[in-house]
């Protein structure tokens, strides 16, 4: 056995059994909870708890009606949805990288803008622009029965390729770049026209790209609660996420059901991520390293207005419709009378501008919830993000991988695992968590955790260990090097996940829904709920207000972290 | 009796089932510079690692200045070894100025702030960093890099300085320039050095002393000058050299040359047998020069080197590597002399 020479040996060996507890406790312990639910249907049941396995909920998935409809339904959503969101997003990445479109800036905004507005936003502006009273028909652009028919799956796919696009949008784009501009300039000399340069060089080295496109946008429709809590609901088209809420959170509560759909829900997701993992689709994001020639644009010549005339129509769909169908509706009385003069009104605005409204609540707890949540989750993930960037190759690949799952999960089963260990489970039911603010913000940690680590990694894996080995033999502690040399290094990467988990959480709807706390609803609960009760001015009011708040926040740092730039450059 | 600066015994370890250190031993003298040099894989940075505390040994003993570092059942951490080592991409942390990079070392082990500046003062002073104190990494030539690194070692006062191929990084127009500043840096102040590289050529001009490795062992360890007037065997002719072999038969204090039967004269008496003949490119003369050592050959190239003409001459079933005053057609015959006091006979 080894003794060290010196008493206070410091843990340079990335070992933090504490860190992976809390890891266990947040995260962990209830997806387990969620997934044993569907064998052990008994385990949380009030009168006659018991261990007894049975695969009863697992056979209802297919000998109900309701629960198969629902199962089929989301794979089909989802591999028509996967496929047309990935054919739109590879196009348009493949316009705005290789030519001469105009407008580019103001192109390149629009996959950001529908990325940052959150599906359930998307899927209740829809119903007020597409309902038989929306503003669509109030305008005269449709007929109260063209209305009623987009109320089917070609509409919801339509929303969701026009909701998801910017995901395989930023992966193909992303490859795009990565790839040497002399593979195009080869083919050029090989007299190759554009249209064979694209169909024979390009997509094909883009195939990678398009697959792991295919595979996430796969995982992300299957996994939306958004849509379907909202469109979808309206249209009656049952999705295996709303089926695990509605198992919860109707009377009685099934929490078997719940548990085994939460069960298939995670084999396809989790499917989806070992093919990806499997098929090495992720692998070199790179052609060349080092000095790559730049891209070269093509003329489009003729093609320009009609590509101008297909991105404004994509632009329409996908962020101006569903935005001005939010803000008219945030200042109108009521959704029939639409456009008339007399219909205008600030009272939805003031309901959420008054502290004393829920509406104005919701708004005020839902930034302090969010604020306290980004702290402790960025403060966890840099922590435990940097231990197991110390530990050994097997630990790091071990945890990436698990982040990979975990990040995948929609946030629906791990908001359904809370209520099963805070509600159900003896010891932590009797903590009396259940219910509090703390839980919800104890939920958004959790929902942000994965990601959070996986982006820190990133971060600290561009340092290079030989810096780390300078401060070990600068005689340094892990703990002096993390604060002196490490979060100088990645503080822009922290200063993101902080801001990128305080929106998400301001916007997260699973956890919002299921660990509402007794003391009144968050924001995107709220929004949803007085949608359903006809309160959809004030529902609207409070999405567009939470929406130009964090946009202004976005706005100020981005152009502080511009500023400093700025100033460094000057300063050198 | 003064303790010996670093001393390593019976060291190894092993990745897999390769062996990287092979119960290797050597010491390092006050003030001695010792280059390890030896081809990619030789285990000459798993050593350097293992002497600063980055990587553990599965065998052996570390002591420096005679405290005991590392065996199997003590060690002490890279942090606490005080050991300087420049690493070969620098590892200057790059938000921190060219004077916090060096105070950071000083300011964790608790030095007074009176005590950092003086020290921080005079590791800038010799490495005439002083006007670029307050620069970044990233605002610095390679070469003022290099010295940065050197500085924050200077600083430290380490008990010994690992330098870890630190002139890799830059171009060869800047290397022999920043290499004969690095070591009148590190001789003025009277350093113990340890300098890894795979470039024998450098390994030569920095070192007091020279190992040469291969597969985790030290197969040569004397001063370069003696290694290059007699390498111990083929490996390090070849290697440190750049020397040509010529393989024959050793009888007494003569060599028969393989398959040309030509026999010469050499001066490594007492060997008998197969053997090789080593050949310094620069101890070709005429054939008249000594017209019984007279070797002839096929030249295959001919490459001017500036002050001579590089030839490769097929000798047997050898090439022969020769310095020559002027170009000779490739597929000509050549005769050239070796003078018997320079030629080395090693067993083969």
């Amino acid at each position: 056995m080894i003794t060290s020479l010196h008493i206070g040996r410091r843990n340079w060996n990335g070992s933090a059994p504490l860190l992976w507890l809390v890891a266990f406790v947040l995260i962990g312990l209830p997806l387990l909870l969620v997934l044993v639910q569907a064998v052990l249907p008994k385990l949380f049941d009030p009168v006659a708890p018991s261990f007894t396995p049975s695969v009863a909920a697992l056979t209802r998935l297919v000998s109900s009606p309701r629960l198969f409809r629902g199962i089929v339904n989301t794979i089909l959503l989802g591999l028509v949805g996967a496929t047309v969101s990935t054919a739109l997003g590879t196009a348009l990445a493949l316009v705005l990288t290789l030519t001469d479109l105009r407008l580019r800036r103001l192109w390149l905004s629009l996959p950001w803008v529908v990325f940052a507005t959150p599906s359930y936003l998307k899927g209740l502006a829809w119903v007020l622009l597409m309902s038989p009273g929306g503003y669509l028909v109030y305008l005269g652009v449709l007929s109260p029965d063209g209305a009623s028919a987009f109320f089917g799956p070609p509409g919801l796919l339509l929303v969701m390729a026009a909701a998801l696009f910017p995901v395989p949008y930023f992966i193909v784009r992303s490859r795009l770049q990565g790839l040497g501009g002399e593979f195009i300039d080869a083919a050029r000399m090989a007299s190759a026209r554009p249209g064979q340069t694209i169909r024979r060089i390009v997509v094909p080295m883009l195939m990678p790209a398009i697959g792991l496109s295919l595979l996430t946008t796969f995982a992300e429709v299957v996994g939306d609660f958004g849509m379907a809590n909202t469109i979808a609901r309206s249209m009656n088209f049952g999705l295996l996420t709303y089926n695990i809420y509605a198992a919860t959170a109707s009377f009685p509560v099934d929490f078997a059901a719940a548990g085994a759909q939460a069960l298939l829900l995670v084999l396809l997701v989790s499917g989806s991520v070992a093919a990806t993992a499997l098929g090495g689709v992720d692998r070199e994001t790179r052609f060349l390293s080092g000095r790559n020639r730049q891209l070269m644009t093509y003329k489009l010549g003729r093609w320009q207005l009609p590509a101008l005339a297909c991105l404004a129509l994509t632009a329409l769909i996908a962020a101006v419709l569903p935005l001005l169908a939010i803000v008219l509706r945030a200042f109108t009385v009521s959704l029939g009378d639409a456009l008339a003069p007399g219909n205008f009104s600030l009272a939805a605005m003031r309901s959420v501008f008054d502290i004393t409204d829920v509406a104005g609540q919701a708004l005020l707890w839902s930034f302090v919830y969010a604020f306290f949540a980004a702290v402790l989750a960025v403060v966890f993930s840099t922590l435990f993000a940097y231990r197991i960037s110390l530990a050994s190759r097997a630990t790091r690949l071990l945890s990436s991988g698990m982040a990979m799952v975990t990040v995948a999960i929609p946030g629906i089963i791990l908001a359904f695992g809370y209520i099963l260990l805070y509600n159900r489970l003896p010891g932590f039911r009797d903590i009396g968590l259940y219910g509090s603010r703390l839980l919800l913000v104890i939920g958004y940690v959790a929902a942000a955790l994965p990601y959070c680590l996986i982006f820190l990694w990133a971060a600290l894996d561009r340092l290079g260990a030989s810096l780390r080995e300078a401060s070990r033999l600068s005689g340094a502690g892990p703990m002096q090097h993390l604060r002196r040399i490490v979060l100088p290094l990645i503080r822009r990467a922290v200063a993101v996940a902080f801001g990128v988990t305080m929106v998400r959480s301001i916007f997260e709807l699973p956890m919002s829904q299921f660990l509402m706390p007794s003391a009144g609803p968050a924001l995107p609960a709220l929004i949803v709920n007085d949608f359903t009760q006809d309160r959809d001015a004030v529902a609207c009011a409070l999405a567009l207000v939470a929406l130009c708040a964090v946009g202004l926040v976005a706005g100020i740092v981005t152009l502080l972290g511009k500023s400093r730039h700025l100033t460094t450059e000057t300063g050198s | 009796m003064t303790q010996p600066a670093l001393q390593c015994s019976a060291l190894a370890k092993s990745l897999g089932d390769k062996t990287v250190l092979n119960d290797l031993a050597f010491t390092v003298e006050p003030g001695e510079v010792v280059a390890l040099v030896g081809a990619s894989g030789s285990g000459k940075s798993t050593l350097l690692r293992s002497i600063a505390g980055l990587i553990s040994p599965d065998r052996g003993e570390i002591r420096i200045r005679g405290d005991l570092v590392w065996s199997r059942h003590a060690e002490v951490p890279a942090e606490d070894r005080n050991v300087g080592l420049v690493f070969q991409d620098y590892a200057l942390w790059p938000h921190m100025s060219v004077r916090q990079n060096l105070s950071f070392g000083l300011e964790v082990r608790g030095h007074g702030r009176e005590e950092i500046r003086r020290r921080i003062d005079h590791a800038l002073e010799i490495t005439q960093l002083g006007a670029l104190a307050d620069r970044r990494p990233s605002e610095l030539s390679g070469g003022q890099q290099q010295r940065v690194a050197i500085a924050r070692c200077l600083a430290m006062r380490p008990r010994l300085l690992l330098l870890d191929e630190p002139l890799s990084n830059l171009d060869a127009a800047l290397r022999d320039d920043l290499r004969c500043e690095m070591m009148r840096l590190i001789r003025s102040e009277g350093m113990t050095a340890v300098y890894v590289t795979h470039d024998q050529v450098e390994a030569m001009a920095v070192s007091d002393r020279l190992a040469v490795m291969d597969r985790g062992s030290i197969v040569q360890f004397a001063a370069p000058q003696a290694i290059y007037a007699a390498p111990a065997n083929a490996f390090v002719a070849r290697f440190l050299g750049g020397f040509s072999l010529i393989s024959g038969t050793a009888h007494d204090n003569r060599f028969a040359v393989g398959g040309d039967g030509r026999i010469l004269n050499h001066s490594s008496g007492g060997l008998n047998g197969s053997a090789m003949l080593v050949v310094r490119p620069e101890d070709s003369r005429p054939a008249c020069a000594h017209p019984e050592n007279n070797l002839t050959g096929e030249v295959v190239d001919s490459a001017f080197h500036g002050r001579c003409w590089r030839l490769q001459v097929r000798v047997g079933g050898d090439l022969v590597r020769i310095d020559w005053p002027q170009s000779e057609l490739p597929g000509s015959a050549l005769a050239f002399s070796l003078p018997p006091e320079r030629c080395t006979v090693l067993p083969a």
